[in-house]
């Protein structure tokens, strides 16, 4: 079969954009957020989600969706707005079931989840045992005590930037410069965790 | 710093080599403070995701489009006016006759767009004005139509179709000066009458509109050339 090639002229130009990098990226973003929110009417409508649960179903597919771009996951086998409303619809789903249920949601694969993947089974099970997730909720409250620099640089790097891209961002001497600063930060948070000081 | 950061971190970030990460992977499964770093690791970058999330869904929500949720009722009315109005107006459109000036340059634009040869003795000259005015060339027309006007054996047809040429010229007032020539020839199917109505009708003042029609009706009840029309034209006129 032939793959579908992304024939859209916006597709190719938000495309671009995400992977082009640079500060630049962030009206990328929201030109791809506003491009296709129309679909939110589709969460109320077909999924019967309130207006509040429909648009942040539609913020997370979003960012998958700049993920997966960034990350070079996604192969332009289909129009930008299929992917979009493909993963939008799985969240709707999510969000549905997560209203009327008290199922686990099963189209939403965690941060935590995909990183652990990373590790084989004996390695994985090792470590998801020592994973304490009441330690997440405190770690969000500790970033906020670190430093603005700090705070930015480790949020941009989970923003899938290169760290190329974050020494011009801001203002370091180089890529080597911001690797060594973002595991110090990691460190500085770290420090801050009461039983890992 | 914390060297085994550097180390969990070169792991996570691809930058270790295949007996590096078998090595880390190992370590991760048999010591349990290393496999406990990691897990910190981990919930950290989570936490960050987390909170990149949270940023990115607020910045988000600031720039949403402002879409009402659902139409509302007067939006539907709004449109179903619209179309309702476009039907009727489309209805009247397609109802209402002509304008009888329509009438008339429909006529001239399909039926006196070319003139018909005619076989005479003194062809020549009249063909030659046909031709000129099958050609699109009326200036060479009217002057053979106007010279022939005054040579006996083609005078008849020279005065219809000199008419003819200031009709499609938009000269009306001198058609219809050659049409009433024409009418008051002796023939048989005069078609002065007809044409001069069209010449009327092309005019258009408040007066031609009358005459016109009466025009229209003597051809019909004559059953003079183009009475066809004058019968259709009247039922709309």
């Amino acid at each position: 079969m032939i793959p579908i090639t992304v024939n859209s002229s916006r597709d190719a130009e938000i495309l671009a954009g995400l992977q082009m990098g640079g500060p630049a990226r962030r009206s990328f973003e929201e030109l791809l957020y506003t491009s296709f929110y129309y679909l939110t009417r589709e969460g109320e409508r077909k999924y019967n989600l309130s207006t509040d649960d429909s648009a942040s179903a539609y913020s997370d597919a979003v960012i998958a969706v700049i993920d997966n771009v960034v990350a070079g996951r996604f192969e332009s086998r289909a129009s930008l707005k299929t992917y979009i409303s493909q993963i939008f619809y799985n969240k709707c789903v999510d969000l549905r079931r997560k209203n009327t249920t008290n199922k686990e949601r099963v189209h939403h694969t965690s941060d935590l989840d995909a990183m652990l993947l990373l590790l084989p089974d004996n390695a994985r099970n090792a470590v998801q045992q020592l994973i304490d997730n009441n330690n997440r909720a405190l770690l969000r409250r500790k970033l906020a005590e670190i430093g603005e620099k700090c705070r930015e640089l480790l949020l941009l790097f989970e923003d899938g930037y290169p760290d190329r891209e974050i020494a011009a961002m801001l203002h370091y001497n180089s890529a080597e410069v911001v690797k060594v600063s973002r595991r110090r930060c990691l460190d500085k948070l770290r420090e801050k965790m009461p039983g890992y000081e | 710093m914390n060297e085994q950061l550097h180390y969990i971190d070169d792991y996570f970030t691809g930058a270790l080599g295949p007996e590096e990460k078998a090595a880390f992977e190992q370590r991760c499964a048999t010591d349990e403070d290393f496999a406990r770093s990691v897990a910190f690791y981990l919930t950290a970058r989570t936490a960050i995701k987390d909170q990149l999330r949270e940023n990115k869904t607020a910045a988000f929500n600031a720039i949403a489009p402002r879409i009402p949720a659902t139409r509302p009722i007067w939006h539907y009315l709004a449109v179903a006016a619209a179309v309702l109005v476009l039907v009727v107006a489309g209805w009247w459109l397609y109802q209402r006759p002509p304008a009888p000036s329509t009438l008339a340059a429909d006529y001239i634009q399909t039926e006196l767009h070319r003139l018909s040869t005619t076989m005479s003795s003194e062809g020549d000259s009249l063909q030659t004005g046909i031709a000129a005015y099958n050609k699109g060339d009326y200036q060479t027309a009217e002057k053979i139509f106007s010279t022939l006007t005054n040579r006996a054996s083609v005078k008849t047809d020279a005065i219809k179709y000199l008419g003819i040429v200031y009709l499609v010229t938009n000269r009306y007032d001198k058609a219809i000066t050659q049409f009433d020539l024409l009418i008051q020839e002796p023939l048989y199917a005069n078609p002065g009458p007809f044409y001069k109505a069209l010449a009327l009708l092309r005019r258009a003042t408040p007066e031609d509109l009358p005459l016109a029609k009466e025009l229209l009706l003597e051809v019909k009840n004559k059953q003079l050339p183009g009475s066809k029309y004058a019968a259709e034209w009247l039922n709309k006129l």
